[in-house]
């Protein structure tokens, strides 16, 4: 009986909250910049690329930027996530709420469906984008261009659910947007310096510079699980392998980062109370 | 059996240079003897100093260090300095196979995990030895030339508890069947016995052919002299038939086998593993227990060397099936095909450098493709729709430096038949020439002699288009749809405000 | 309709509210008062399952939140002291989302009729960021009456509003609670809650001090009764024999008007109004002085009466 009446109330929240993202000019705004980053930085620096060598391989061209867009989309996303509930409780509507048939779990899954469905009006901009892109360049969709597009969900899921995370865990809005940042920023410094050391050649490796290697793949191996960025790494890895297996197990572990992240949100959230 | 080039690593060019020297000191000596003048003491001359060059070869032979040795031998230098110290240990000499070759290294006892590759015998061995840290090069060295005591017993390998396996040491040998620096193929057993005697019988051949050539020799000279002499005598030009034919020296054998020693032969599926050595006393010997870790590449494909027609040093590889060729107009270039197999770096650098701790440090996470012996036999197959439309054979070329001011290069069909600066040279290099058009999107294949496709040799081709400014314009397609929804929420405001609806 | 039980709600070292036992029943319209930091918002809060309580219970239509927390929340009107409302919405978009939650049927047809009732159905497509306080009061009383609940709970209901708006409000509310509903409003301005409360509980310093019906509430604060009289001529007989009645304590003369002090055990206006007859004097007014909700919440909460912890039922 609960089943249905809270799935009512997720129904109707997310709804009134995808509304209510889709009539803010907030979502076109950062899809436009994100498509022009992509453009810009990904698209046209392998265009030049290959135009400069005459002849260039690359591997999937299209992915990366769609990688880089989703990626930078689903942390839009994210954000506005570690912003709602923070939001909700500073401005008192989340108190209203729950003077009606909603409780924790239902509107935190309202507030989680609501970020996921308005990813996939930006996976809709997107693949619009990049087709017309692939059109005009020919720089051709791949068959991987699929499993992307299931992961980038499963991507968004674990954004979002770190977003709602830590928008329940801080008080104040401010607070919520600091932390997300500060944490997508050291995820993504992270990354990018896990691939230029793991790129270094092993040869020209200074003792010192083998030690930072060390441990930042240590490191690594802890910030996997941690960062949302990981999960989506890893099935793209999988993508690339052609590795069915670990594709289903990347997004397996995507749901299990979401839910262990919904669950700890929802126990923390029902110990902090809705009100201010 | 593996067959593969083995790299050309210090020691073993030593050995090739030794038997080179031993056999051009053998000619020397022959010559030598040539100058005497007694017929007797001529030939006993030549037959000392073959045997005396067929002696030290079988000696040099004998004397070839296997790959685990010639990688961790402590020079002698090294060992003079004394500092720091040299510690006795059990260690665990090892040549794993690394899909192109043995590799050489050793686990002292502070290394726990050993790792080797799937689907090939590799070689490990349970020996003492003195072992000390060499900071210069942050690696362990072993003193193998004065101490290496084989440890008695069997290897017992486990996995999740259970014993899987126990070895026991085997005869092994090295065999080059095109010589140093070719394939390389590991026999085991009475094989490895068997490669090694035909070996030296060959050799033994060989020095005996070569014994009976010079004496052959020596009368083909003489009976020339006496021709000649007779020729001179007369005035008369002697029959073309009365000409003996000279004598044709032997080759040496062109292969090369090593002297088979023992060792256990690990041949394990991708896994984790316990390896302990039990002594003759049914005891497990100190520090021999530790983690063996067998792994597979995580890819196998074919991987394509790319050498652009009019960027000669742009050359670039291909190792991924998804890769797309991109160009910008109708393009030439050439394609080097070779075998390729993507590997954990760690694993893959620990293999064959446990002895350097700091080799593979941090790379836990990253992935290498390992380039392997080139593919042989193919055919190119440029596609279009799912259609074969060219079929391109591999061809060698040579790179041709221009002359003149405008310095440069320039790719040209290997032919030393019809072109004269060509020859007594070698090709630059064999590969597929393609001629890419940028009217269609292709397809490249390679296909073996039998017309199947090769697993990972497929690339698409794409011929780029310039998309100028409509790139950033079309990004604007999202503010224009939030602008057209804003737009329509006001006005339905208000005209829900004007109308009736109240 | 709500009954709670030893409800109880401690912050650290602080007790919000301590022992709260109430019960409202079916039907009726139920005053809860309190000064400022009395806990009465920390005990709708707990009655709307918001904060969990420390100890005790609370029982909505003779259920625990826990047991049928969706059910019970649609059979809920609340209207909160502070208005919250998302912004960007129209009065009727919000509204709609709310019966769209509350299962509403008719969603829009209702909306016509609560925006209607509220007197704010010509600014229905009209954004939120634009109402004015008292205009988003009225229009929380609006939500909570959309999916015409069973029990309203209303804090502070008429804080906002005007006079005009006020008598709006109360009328609303006397009008659903004609139709059955049951009410629990929370408010400081007295007045209000003595026109349209049956009952009253008096909070303070989260302990309820006093609950029961206005009457029986003054009449127990009240241990004597002051009567006005204006005579046509107080002379000295009439005095006398005033004074010599055994229930007048006190009597003040001022002029022809008197202020006489009895006992409160009954009404003796009658007696007196006799007596003053016989002494021959001519009554033109005798009044009996009402102590007004506010005198009675003063005194309740300022003196802590001992008079009420002897009989009333708060603790």
């Amino acid at each position: 009986m609960s089943i249905s009446f809270r799935a009512h109330a997720v129904r109707v929240a997310a709804k009134r909250e995808l509304r209510s993202t889709l009539y803010g000019v907030g979502l076109y705004a950062a899809l436009a910049v994100i498509f022009l980053a992509s453009g810009y930085f990904f698209v046209n620096s392998s265009i030049r690329s290959a135009l400069d060598a005459g002849v260039l391989a690359l591997q999937n061209p299209i992915t990366e930027p769609f990688f880089f867009s989703v990626g930078l989309a689903a942390t839009y996303l994210g954000l506005c996530s570690a912003l709602s509930v923070s939001r909700d409780r500073d401005q008192g509507t989340l108190e209203v709420l729950f003077y009606g048939p909603v409780d924790t779990i239902s509107y935190l899954m309202a507030k989680f469906f609501h970020q996921l469905l308005a990813f996939v009006v930006v996976l809709a901009f997107a693949i619009v984008n990049f087709y017309v892109i692939s059109l005009i360049t020919n720089l051709g969709f791949t068959a991987d261009f699929v499993g992307f597009l299931v992961l980038s969900l499963f991507l968004t899921s674990c954004m979002v659910s770190f977003g709602i995370f830590l928008s329940v865990i801080t008080r104040r809005m401010m607070a919520s947007v600091i932390a997300f940042l500060a944490l997508v920023l050291f995820f993504l410094g992270f990354s990018v310096a896990h691939t230029i050391v793991m790129s270094l050649p092993g040869e020209s490796m200074t003792p010192l510079l083998v030690y930072v290697r060390v441990i930042i793949d240590n490191m690594n191996s802890v910030m996997q699980w941690i960062s949302p960025l990981s999960y989506f790494s890893r099935g793209m890895t999988a993508v690339f392998m052609k590795d069915f297996g670990q594709y289903a197990l990347s997004l397996f572990s995507s749901v299990v980062y979401t839910g262990i992240l919904f669950s700890l949100s929802v126990a923390i959230f029902k110990k902090k109370g809705v009100r201010r | 059996m593996r067959l593969f080039r083995l790299p050309f690593d210090r020691s073993v060019a030593a050995i090739v240079v030794t038997l080179l020297t031993l056999v051009l000191s053998l000619g020397a000596a022959a010559q030598e003897s040539r100058e005497t003048t007694d017929e007797d003491a001529q030939r006993e001359e030549v037959r000392r100093s073959v045997e005396e060059a067929a002696g030290a070869a079988r000696q040099a032979i004998e004397a070839v260090p296997d790959p685990a040795q010639a990688a961790t031998q402590a020079s002698e230098e090294q060992l003079s300095q004394g500092t720091p110290v040299r510690e006795e240990m059990f260690v665990y000499s090892l040549s794993p196979w690394t899909g192109s070759a043995f590799g050489g290294t050793f686990a002292p006892k502070n290394v726990d995990t050993i790792f080797l590759m799937e689907g090939s015998h590799s070689i490990v061995n349970a020996q003492r030895t003195e072992v000390y840290y060499w900071p210069i090069t942050s690696e362990y060295m072993a003193n193998w030339f004065e101490m290496r005591e084989e440890v008695p017993g069997r290897l017992q390998i486990e996995q999740n508890g259970q014993v899987i396996e126990t070895l026991e040491r085997v005869d092994y040998g090295y065999y080059y069947p095109q010589g140093y620096g070719g394939p390389q193929l590991l026999n085991l057993g009475e094989e490895a016995v068997r490669a090694y005697d035909d070996y030296q019988s060959r050799i033994d051949a060989y020095y005996d052919s070569l014994t009976r050539y010079y004496d052959d020799q020596r009368q083909w000279q003489q009976t020339m002299d006496r021709i000649l002499r007779e020729v001179r005598d007369t005035g008369q030009p002697k029959d073309p038939d009365e000409i003996p034919q000279p004598p044709t020296q032997p080759q040496p054998p062109q292969d090369f086998a090593y002297q088979p020693r023992q060792a256990f032969a690990v041949n394990l599926p991708a896994g984790r593993y316990t390896v302990k050595v039990i002594g003759e006393d049914g005891n497990v010997v100190p520090d021999s227990e530790r983690t063996l870790e067998v792994f597979k590449p995580r890819r196998t494909g074919v991987g394509l060397g790319v050498i652009p027609e009019h960027k000669w040093t742009r050359r670039f590889q291909s190792n991924d099936a998804s890769d797309v060729f991109y160009l910008d107009g109708t393009r030439v270039f050439y394609i080097l095909p070779y075998n390729a197999q993507e590997f954990n770096l760690f694993k893959y650098a620990k293999m064959t450098n446990l002895h350097k701790p700091l080799e593979g440090a941090g790379t836990r996470s990253a992935w290498t493709w390992v380039q392997f012996d080139p593919v042989a036999d193919a055919t190119l197959q440029v596609l279009k729709d799912g259609q074969v439309v060219q079929e391109i054979r591999q061809q060698p070329y040579y790179v041709k430096q221009s002359t003149g001011y405008a310095l440069g290069y320039e790719i040209v069909r290997f032919d030393p038949e019809n072109d004269p600066t060509h020859e007594g040279r070698a090709p630059t290099f064999e590969g597929y020439r393609v001629v890419m058009q940028d009217d269609a999107d292709y397809e490249l294949r390679f296909v073996d002699a039998n017309g199947n496709v090769l697993a990972g040799s497929t690339r698409s081709v794409r011929a780029l288009e310039q998309p100028g400014g409509s790139l950033f314009g079309i990004s604007l397609i999202p503010l224009g749809v939030g602008a057209i929804i804003f737009g329509w929420r006001r006005s339905k405001r208000r005209k829900d405000s004007s109308s009736g609806d109240e | 309709m709500i009954e709670t039980k030893d409800l109880t709600k401690r912050y650290g070292d602080f007790t919000a509210v301590s022992n709260l036992s109430l019960r409202v029943e079916k039907g009726e319209i139920y005053g809860f008062l309190g000064p400022n930091g009395a806990g009465k918002t920390t005990t709708i809060m707990m009655l709307l399952g918001i904060l969990k309580p420390t100890e005790g219970s609370v029982q909505l239509f003779g259920e625990s939140l826990d047991n049928d927390y969706f059910n019970i929340k649609r059979r809920i009107g609340v209207l909160s002291e502070n208005q919250y409302f998302y912004e960007d919405l129209t009065a009727k978009e919000y509204l709609k989302f709310f019966g769209e939650l509350y299962k509403v049927e008719n969603v829009e047809r209702r909306i016509d009729e609560v925006m209607g009732l509220v007197n704010l159905a010509k600014r229905k497509n009209e954004l939120l960021k634009g109402y004015s306080k008292g205009m988003k009061q009225k229009l929380g009383l609006a939500r909570a009456l959309l999916h015409d609940p069973d029990v309203l709970i209303l804090d502070e209901p008429v804080s906002s509003l005007d006079p005009y708006g006020i008598k709006e409000v109360r009328d609303i509310l006397m009008e659903e609670n004609r139709k059955g509903k049951t009410m629990f409003i929370s408010s400081h301005i007295l007045s209000e809650i003595e026109r349209t409360c049956h009952r009253v509980g008096i909070m303070n310093r989260g302990q309820l001090l006093a609950e029961d019906s206005m009457s029986e509430l003054k009449r127990r604060l009240m241990d004597e009764v002051q009567l006005f009289v204006e005579l046509e001529e107080a002379t000295d007989t009439i005095l006398k024999s005033l004074k010599s009645l055994p229930f007048v304590v006190s009597l003040d003369v001022t002029h022809n008007q008197l202020m006489l002090k009895t006992a409160a055990d009954k009404d003796y206006r009658g007696q007196l109004s006799s007596a003053i007859t016989q002494a021959g004097g001519v009554v033109i007014d005798l009044r009996r002085h009402e102590m007004s909700l506010e005198e009675a919440f003063v005194t309740i909460t300022e003196k802590n009466l001992s008079l009420l912890t002897k009989e009333g039922p708060a603790a």
